[in-house]
């Protein structure tokens, strides 16, 4: 049996560097590094969940998730909120967008939530046709101007999959 | 057996019965050194020294106690006092043996070897000086001595292996590999059955060194090598290394001229290791088929077949295969097969044909390559386009052609840009391009994707001293050191002897040097405004570019006297293994080390260090010439408006060394050093002998003649005012090249200069020159010296059409007044339009300023 080349790893504060040029190569938005390194801060009340996906020994893809809690301040939170999920183009169509979700699906589960959010830019067609067939419903109405600093729409819809 | 002695050097009880009271005291403050309790030691030393101030031993051992309590000054003045008691009395033997380990504490083992032997000489009894004693004439290789100390020692002691050992050793290097081998087959039979478990590593040690030594006195005669063949089979159960042992066999088949024998032992080393070139080529011998290309070719079809995933039967066929169309196929194959499996080093691996057959490999594989490249797609197989567009760009950097090498790794980065490699590969491009800023910019980029990978930590810190960007790179290249007291990684650097770091940074102050130097002489050009506040905005200008060019000239030299030295400790660290390595059983990794040694100085690393120090202070030489009428005029950096109110200068002079004590901060290198910038190093007023003292002498006095950088020897000679020596530089460097190098002819040029206007020079030595050089180059016009219309230069361009770069900044360098200086360089700016980008760039800003 061929061994797939695709894999996971954790993203750590060492090669953090690499999930940064990943994004802000593939999306239209553009990332500050503080971003990055936010996942690293100890002091940050936060559960992030991120990974990078690797096509033979190259880091092509990575996706951070962040775990919301409810707003009205009980033990339930809302979901998981995807804030990242990028692979690079020319590794696109490989099992990694795929493999990436998967993860960010069973840290969902195992954290006993139900629901997976995510942001697309109202242009991005190629993410919106991805999300949707991996399940996930627009939810609501278009958000107007909710990208900042972006060279695309700014525009986005929310995404929904319930699991 | 053999029980193994741990250094210490104890000694023994060598005085007459009825000695002094002196003596005993003497006796009991040794006892106090040896327990390291120099304090001690000391007081006791000098209670005898206040009633009997001339008691050699006494001062012996207190100049030792004094080396230990870090007061080595003072120690060097006791030293002297001991020593001159020579003819009164002088020391006992015990002093001179206290004398001898001082020296070599000192690391001073000439000297540390005769005081050991007078040691033994005066009838000191103390056989352990022996072993001392060989130890030092290993490392002043005095082979003749040691001989005779490691016998003297194992005659004392022969209940040692090592002992024995020793004593084969050293009548190896004295060319006695007969009587070596008798001695460690002595040992062998007294040793038998008796070796334990943990003493079988030193024993196939030491029976393959003695299987070295048979094979080496054997020498052609057949009968002997047959005995060479007979005891590695006697051997074979109890040696570890197989490869040294069937290595060894094959080699003595081949001197027996029985080839097929050394073929079927060749063929077993092969599939021991089929990754081992030099096995592949010594079958070739043995077969006898090394001329002959056909039954070759055959050959390593059917070891291909046997080893099909080993390198040297694909690729040594590319080495002689004539045909075309053959020889493309096989590049095809073995091109593609590493491209398509992703291997990065695929361009390295073919580079040696792109070398040795520099039109045919580049030729075809540049067309295999581009039109595999054409048949991919970026997006199905996504590394291997990636891998592809990585041998491209690096097959057009070896052919020079930047706009292709840049355009090939642009895409690759476009595509993916999380590969490191394609970072570095991309600097690389960059820097040849000369554009060095952007290429330390390109590789830092690659170092913030994974900040564990120390190789690109090291790369990007590399290329940000190329940039001459200093605080950068140091700030990089600290984030791997150890950085407990200073303030970044610098120190650490020293400590590990990190000479690649050292040595660009050198490069890097030298570079800053020349530039802060430059400006410095338009400051001082520049005219003096009327203005009194533009007046001391100039002068403060002036201030500043004095300090900094300063600074920079320091540190260059510090940094390259820093080198020097761990060369230095290279040579001396190789002291203790002497003896440990004979304790450890371990001759021939010894004597490997041994040759190695012997060429410490000859490295690449030092030389570069050498040829740096070289260009530093031949400048300060010449210079020092030039400026002898200006000496006033160094001084027109002081105020020339008279003190205005002393607050003011105070508080400049506050800020100053503020800014000083800031400097030295970051750029500390050694503990406890008192000076740091390397001021004093900079303001030598003897260039030369500080160049000769610190790194010339050693390189020297071991270069051997073959080896020799004869053009940086003719420029010393030159300087030194050493004409007949540089002359014969200058003779052996045209013996090496030929007669027609334009080099010969910048160093004719610049001899001539001397002979015709040096003051320095005597006249007797430039007649003798002058009838050196007519009898070895009598084609030179030698008459037309007289004739001061002769153009000179006209003469070397007619002689030598094509001059090299080198040449020309040889005879700019080197030539005052012969020919004119700014025609030399009209000449180089000419050249320079043939060279890379980055030779450019360098010339025109640090050698034509």
């Amino acid at each position: 049996m061929v061994k797939s080349p695709v894999n996971l790893d954790a993203v750590y504060s060492n090669n953090v560097g690499t999930f940064q040029k990943i994004a802000n190569t593939v999306l239209p938005v553009k990332y500050p590094s503080k971003f990055f390194e936010e996942q690293f801060d100890d002091k940050a009340n936060t559960t992030v969940f991120a990974q990078l996906g690797y096509f033979g020994e190259v880091a092509v893809g990575g996706v951070r998730a962040e775990l919301i809690a409810s707003k009205n301040g009980g033990v339930q939170s809302a979901g998981v909120y995807i804030q990242i999920l990028a692979v690079l183009e020319a590794y696109r169509s490989k099992g990694l967008g795929t493999a990436l979700l998967n993860y960010i699906e069973e840290q969902t589960k195992s954290h006993y939530q139900h629901k997976i959010f995510v942001h697309v830019a109202v242009d991005n067609q190629e993410a919106l046709e991805w999300y949707q067939r991996k399940d996930f419903r627009i939810e609501g109405d278009v958000l107007p101007n909710y990208y900042k600093e972006t060279s695309g729409s700014p525009d986005a819809y929310v995404l929904l999959k319930k699991v | 057996m053999s029980k193994r002695r741990v250094g210490a050097t104890p000694k023994s009880n060598s005085l007459p019965i009825g000695r002094s009271k002196e003596d005993n005291n003497l006796l009991e403050a040794l006892k106090l050194y040896e327990a390291k309790s120099y304090k001690k030691s000391l007081k006791l030393v000098d209670t005898v020294l206040k009633k009997n101030s001339s008691h050699a031993d006494s001062l012996a051992l207190k100049a030792l106690n004094l080396y230990h309590t870090d007061q080595k000054d003072e120690a060097a003045v006791y030293v002297q006092k001991a020593l001159a008691k020579n003819n009164t009395g002088g020391p006992s033997p015990i002093g001179y043996h206290i004398l001898g380990i001082y020296m070599r504490s000192e690391k001073n083992y000439r000297e540390a070897a005769k005081l050991f032997q007078t040691s033994l000489d005066n009838g000191s009894n103390n056989k352990q000086i022996y072993r001392d004693l060989a130890t030092l004439y290993s490392q002043e290789h005095d082979y003749k001595n040691l001989l005779i100390a490691r016998k003297a020692y194992w005659e004392e002691f022969m209940g040692y292996r090592a002992n024995w050992t020793s004593l084969a050793v050293a009548h190896d290097l004295n060319d006695q590999p007969e009587e070596g081998a008798n001695v460690l087959s002595k040992f062998e039979e007294l040793a038998k059955g008796r070796l334990g478990e943990g003493e079988l590593y030193e024993h196939n040690e030491c029976l393959m060194y003695k299987n070295d030594l048979l094979y080496r006195s054997a020498g052609e005669s057949s009968e002997k090598l047959q005995r060479v063949l007979e005891h590695l089979d006697e051997i074979e159960g109890d040696v570890f290394d197989k490869y040294g042992w069937l290595e060894r066999r094959a080699a003595v088949y081949m001197k027996l001229d029985d080839k097929q024998s050394a073929a079927r032992v060749y063929r077993i080393l092969i599939s021991r290791n089929p990754d081992n070139f030099d096995y592949y080529r010594l079958l070739e011998v043995a077969l006898g088929v090394q001329n002959d290309d056909k039954l070759r070719k055959i050959l390593y079809t059917n070891l291909q077949k046997l080893y099909p995933r080993a390198e040297p039967p694909k690729f040594i066929p590319l080495t002689f295969i004539q045909d075309e169309e053959e020889y493309a196929e096989k590049l095809s194959s073995y091109l593609l097969t590493q491209v398509k499996r992703g291997v990065p080093a695929t361009f390295g691996n073919v580079k040696p044909l792109y070398r040795n057959d520099s039109e045919r490999a580049p030729r075809l594989s540049e067309k295999i390559m581009l039109e595999f490249f054409g048949t991919l797609n970026p997006k199905e197989d996504p590394l291997v386009y990636v891998w592809s567009s990585y041998f491209l760009c690096q097959h057009y950097l070896y052919l020079k052609d930047f706009t292709k090498a840049r355009d090939y790794i642009d895409r690759a980065l476009c595509h993916t840009p999380t590969l490191v490699e394609l970072y570095i590969l991309k600097a690389r491009v960059l820097k040849h391009a000369g554009l060095l800023v952007e290429a330390a910019e390109t590789i830092n980029e690659g170092r913030l994707l994974d900040f564990q990978d120390r190789f690109i930590n090291t790369k990007t810190a590399k290329y940000y001293l190329r940039a001459n960007l200093i605080e950068k790179a140091v700030e990089v290249v600290s984030i791997f050191t150890k950085n407990d007291d200073s303030a970044n990684g610098v120190m650490d650097l020293h400590l590990m002897e990190a000479s690649w770091f050292v040595g660009e940074q050198a490069e890097s102050y030298y570079r800053l040097y020349l530039e802060s130097q430059q400006k410095l002489v338009e400051a001082k050009a520049s005219e003096i405004p009327e203005d009194e506040e533009l007046q001391e905005e100039r002068t403060a200008h002036i201030k500043h570019l004095a300090y900094q060019t300063s600074k920079y000239g320091g540190l260059a030299l510090k940094r390259l006297h820093a080198i020097a030295k761990f060369y230095k400790q290279f040579k001396d660290d190789q002291l203790d293994f002497h003896s440990y390595c004979m304790r450890k059983g371990v001759p021939r990794a010894y004597l490997e080390m041994y040759q190695w040694g012997k060429g410490v100085f000859i490295l690449p690393m030092y030389m570069r260090a050498l040829k740096g120090a070289a260009k530093l202070y031949f400048r300060l030489h010449d210079e020092q010439l030039t400026n002898v009428n200006h000496e006033s005029e160094s001084n027109d950096g002081k105020t020339p408006v008279a003190k205005k109110g002393n607050k003011k200068a105070k508080k400049e002079a506050a800020a100053m060394k503020k800014r000083i004590d800031e400097d030295k901060k970051q750029v500390t290198a050694l503990e406890k050093d008192d000076d740091i910038l390397g001021e004093k190093l900079i303001q030598t007023k003897t260039p030369l002998s500080d160049f000769t003292e610190s790194f010339y002498a050693n390189y020297a006095e071991l270069i051997a003649d073959h080896h020799r950088d004869y053009a940086l020897e003719f420029e010393y000679q030159l300087r030194n005012g050493k004409l007949a020596l540089a002359l014969g530089a200058l003779v052996k460097y045209t013996d090496l090249r030929s007669i027609k190098n334009s080099v010969v002819g910048s160093m004719l040029l610049s001899l001539l200069d001397r002979v015709q206007f040096s003051a320095g020079v005597d006249e007797m030595t430039k007649k003798i020159t002058l009838k050196g050089i007519e009898r070895h180059f009598e084609f030179l016009p030698l008459k037309e010296l007289v004739n001061d219309d002769f153009d000179w230069l006209k003469y070397y361009q007619e002689t030598y059409p094509e001059p090299t770069l080198d040449a020309l900044l040889l005879l700019r360098r080197s030539c005052m007044r012969i020919v004119d200086r700014d025609l030399i360089k009209q000449l180089i700016l000419t050249n320079l339009c043939s060279q890379e980008p980055s030779v450019q760039d360098y010339v025109l800003k640090y050698e034509l300023s």
